[in-house]
């Protein structure tokens, strides 16, 4: 072979070596390019599995979601009408009459119940049906339902029977024709006496179908107007009752008040005479007791001994007229209210001190023991000092008068109490007062009927003018006895003005 | 210098005597019977005719604005039932309201444009802050209102907002503007001055399931997703409790189950709850969802609830830099109202541990929000936002 031949066949070869490269590589592409498109095809079916698998989980997470969405809205349907409902029940509870009742059913509570149409009516004293509540309704079509159902027996049974929800299937369609309502609810309103009305509570068309627990809503609503109707009725009756016993007391209370004042006028115009008749008695009296004066100091001459013993006795007597007058008149004007009292505060020790001091020398003669207690010697009283002082003297004389000899008396004050007046006492160990006798002390001219009285003169009059002058600070008088144990007479005096104030107003109040 | 912010609430069960009890409040805490502000936020029950009647008769409102809700926010709560009057006086702030009827026949871009210059031109200052509006209608098509409302004030303006809301009902739905009470309107207020504005507005969904694409939109009916009625991603994952969403309203599940698309432009998931499902099992949403988007069922509970509201407050606080608020505006989607049920006073109590005990609060329950996502900074994309907390702090 010449040398152009053999280049012929080595090119020859080269070019069949590489087209044999060639394809081989092609034959390998080839199949690299399959398994990537099967590699691919496969990856897409995974993609469009895990599509599939992501559009199903998310089927199921809807499914559950709607699930939980739709027990959770009744929930908060069920919450929010128990809420209305307390509300209204709460209202309704106040009410005092049976058209308020029906007045504080808000239209609110079915809106959050989610009812769009409402009746509730209930007979009047006619027996007639009456709307109270319309929601949904023109008025006319509403009275036109009530004679619907008047006419409509099985209806009124369903009402005041069955469940709106498992009542008979006619009696349903009945009901939905003549409320206009697919969904509905009615119950009836309770009283003892009876079903007095009905709560009807429904929708039109398309609203979701009502449910158990709105059925129980309103049989809850009906019968608590059933019950706040029964309430009303029976305060009505209380109310009547209390009314007509009030009347009855008022005018009770008109007679008494007549009857008081008639006691008072006659207990001033005893007053206006004894006033008139003691100034009458007095100015004869001085001129008495003036002659009587100047015929035993005997500056119109010597008078005989026994006519000077007779003038003395008419001294004597005189003055104790006098005294007399003196506590008529002072009686008379504390009590018709013209007495001027001069209030001021002074010590309770300063005020028992002039007065022991002023009966110090009888108290000595008589041979009693006197003992102070003052629980606060510092303590003051706001009164008018003479009167008070008066009191004091009066019930210490009647002590010692009936204290026998080495007796003992006794001047206390208590604590001030609570309502600002201080209890005075004068206890003794004298001979004491029968039972019987003791609520006559405070009577004009009462004498207790006893030994030393009827030895010892007295008018009568000086418990008498010591409780009136007690009474005329607002403070008051009482008095605790044994008979041979001995005798204590309480009374109590204002602490401050305040304490005076306070009893005057209350005073008038009850007047 | 000052601005004084009170607050007035009633429920008693007659409209007049809670408005004026609310109203009384009001003026006592104020101490003057000339009011700069009015904000009403009433339910249903107390929207009467009567309502401005009563409140011209204790106040002398120079602006009044206002919104039916289903709940009105206080600091202690939220309350489905009364009467919440916001009274503002201030020397430091500046009011314009407006108000455009019928908003159901006009144009949304020329309502929004409308709304926004009347305002302006009632604010009576150059110095602009914030618009708010209460409205009804604008949200089955609320991108060309805003954008309407951006034309006239500025695209970087900050637009908020609330759609008025009832018991779930859709049927007495209200604004308050001046002495009137208008329906079917959009109502504006312009807040201008010297004051310092905080914001935060999130919702607490996540994503459920593998993403779905939407294959045909209708304006706001959603006709098909994946191809198949769109009713069907409803079926698939609540089952045989999808028949219950047909003419229910919001007042269903499908509040707590609400449709999420991925918007790339802010990286987060915005919200459509669905309010109807057709019988060709399409689903008329609030607002409608772009062709092509990606689309998931979302989920949410109590807990992520009270975290996203407590995330709002932070980001209020964070946006006042620690000023102490003079008063929170909170609307929040009446669904997520539902599903916080019960504990919905806890949300707010995380408000308060956040912003401060003191913290005047007050606020409605919509049907969706407007704002963009958590703060200003994020202003130049606003949204109509359901299912979300948006807090406005004025200090």
């Amino acid at each position: 072979m010449d040398t152009t031949t053999l280049g012929t066949l080595w090119t020859l070869g080269i070019i069949i070596f590489i087209l044999l490269c060639a394809t081989t590589y092609l034959f390998y592409a080839f199949s690299t390019k399959e398994e990537t498109i099967n590699g691919m095809k496969e990856a897409h079916k995974k993609l469009m599995r895990s599509f599939n698998d992501l559009d199903d989980q998310a089927k199921m997470i809807v499914r559950t979601d709607l699930e939980l969405n739709k027990i959770r809205e009744e929930m908060d349907k069920r919450l929010n009408g128990l809420n209305a409902l307390q509300r209204t029940s709460r209202q309704m509870s106040q009410a005092l009459n049976e058209s308020e009742i029906f007045q504080r059913i808000s239209p609110s509570l079915f809106e959050d119940l989610g009812f769009a149409r409402v009746l509730i009516a209930s007979v009047d004293d006619s027996n007639i049906l009456k709307i109270h509540l319309n929601l949904g309704y023109k008025d006319t079509r509403a009275e036109t339902i009530l004679k619907e159902i008047a006419g409509e027996e099985s209806i009124k049974t369903a009402i005041h029977s069955l469940s709106s929800i498992n009542c008979p299937n006619k009696t349903k369609e009945k009901i939905m024709r003549i409320f206009e309502s697919e969904h509905f609810i009615i119950s009836p309103i309770l009283t003892q006496t009876g079903s007095i009305g009905f709560v009807f509570a429904g929708n039109r068309y398309n609203a979701p179908a009502v449910t158990q627990g709105d059925e129980e809503l309103i049989t809850i609503l009906a019968g608590q107007i059933g019950q706040s109707i029964e309430n009303a009725q029976l305060f009505e009756k209380v109310f009547r009752s209390s009314q007509e016993l009030e009347l009855k007391v008022a005018d009770r209370t008109k007679q008494l008040a007549g009857a008081l004042q008639k006691v008072n006028d006659i207990s001033n115009k005893k007053s206006e005479f004894v006033s008139a008749v003691s100034h009458e008695l007095r100015t004869p009296l001085t001129s008495i007791k003036g002659y009587a004066a100047i015929l035993i100091a005997g500056k119109i001459g010597e008078v005989p001994a026994a006519v000077k013993e007779r003038l003395v006795k008419i001294n004597s007597h005189s003055d104790n007229l006098v005294s007399l007058i003196n506590d008529l008149l002072d009686i008379a004007r504390i009590e018709s209210g013209r007495q001027e009292m001069k209030f001021a505060t002074y010590k309770i020790k300063n005020i028992v001190d002039n007065v022991t001091d002023l009966l110090a020398p009888q108290i000595n003669t008589h041979g009693v023991k006197l003992h102070l207690r003052l629980a606060h010697p510092i303590e003051e009283i706001y009164v008018d000092a003479s009167h008070a002082e008066r009191v004091l003297i009066n019930l210490l004389s009647n002590a010692v008068k009936f204290t026998p000899p080495n007796g003992t008396i006794t001047v206390a004050v208590a604590p001030i109490l609570d309502d600002g007046y201080a209890v005075f006492s004068v206890s003794d160990t004298g001979i004491g007062i029968p039972a019987s006798d003791v609520q006559k002390l405070f009577s004009e001219f009462f004498r207790v009927d006893n030994e030393i009285n009827q030895n010892v003169k007295g008018t009568g009059l000086g418990l008498v003018l010591a409780k009136n002058i007690v009474q005329a600070h607002r403070g008051k008088m009482w008095v605790q006895s044994q008979v041979r144990v001995g005798t204590t007479f309480y009374f109590t005096l204002p602490s401050s003005a305040k304490a005076f104030e306070e009893h005057l107003n209350l005073e008038k109040n009850d007047t | 210098m000052s601005t004084s912010i009170s607050i007035g609430f009633s429920q008693h069960p007659d409209p007049q005597n809670a408005i004026l009890q609310a109203c009384m409040q009001v003026k006592n805490q104020l101490n003057s019977a000339d009011t700069d502000l009015i904000i009403i936020f009433a339910s249903p029950q107390y929207v009467v005719p009567e309502t401005q009647l009563v409140i011209t008769r204790v106040f002398k409102p120079k602006h009044l604005v206002g919104s039916s809700t289903g709940g009105i926010i206080l600091s202690n709560g939220v309350t489905n039932r009364g009467i919440a009057i916001v009274g503002i006086n201030s020397d430091d702030m500046h009011f314009g309201v407006s108000a455009i009827r019928d908003i159901d026949t006009q144009d949304m871009h020329k309502t929004g444009f409308d709304l926004a210059r009347k305002a302006a031109q009632d604010l009576n200052s150059p110095h602009r802050e914030v618009f708010i509006t209460f409205s009804e209608g604008i949200e089955k098509n609320s991108s060309p209102f805003i954008r309407g409302v951006k034309e006239a004030l500025g695209g970087g303006f900050p637009v908020l907002g609330a759609i008025s809301s009832d018991d779930f009902k859709y049927k007495k739905l209200s604004q308050f503007f001046q002495d009137q009470i208008l329906h079917n309107s959009a109502v504006g207020l312009l807040l201008g001055g010297a004051f310092h504005l905080g914001l935060g507005c999130k919702h607490s969904f996540k994503p459920l399931g593998r993403p779905r694409t939407v294959t045909k939109v209708d304006g706001y009916v959603l006709s098909t997703i994946d191809n198949t009625p769109a009713v069907e991603i409803y079926k698939h994952f609540l089952g045989p409790e999808a028949e219950g969403l047909k003419n229910v309203t919001l007042n269903s599940y499908a509040a707590m189950y609400p449709l999420g698309f991925y918007l790339e432009e802010s990286r987060q998931y915005l919200l459509r709850n669905i309010i109807d499902i057709l019988e060709d099992g399409s689903i008329v949403c609030h607002e409608g969802i772009p062709q092509g988007a990606e689309v998931h069922l979302m989920i949410s509970n109590k807990e992520s609830c009270r975290n996203s509201a407590i995330e709002a407050a932070e980001l209020v606080k964070a946006s006042l830099a620690d000023r102490p608020a003079k008063l929170v505006l909170v609307f929040e989607s009446l669904a997520r109202h539902k599903i916080l049920g019960r504990s919905a006073f806890s949300e707010i109590q995380a408000v308060k541990d956040v912003l401060g005990a003191t913290t005047p609060i007050a606020g409605m329950c919509s049907y969706g929000e407007i704002g963009p996502f958590d703060t200003l900074n994020n202003i130049k994309n606003i949204y109509l936002h359901n299912e979300s907390i948006l807090m406005v702090a004025i200090s």
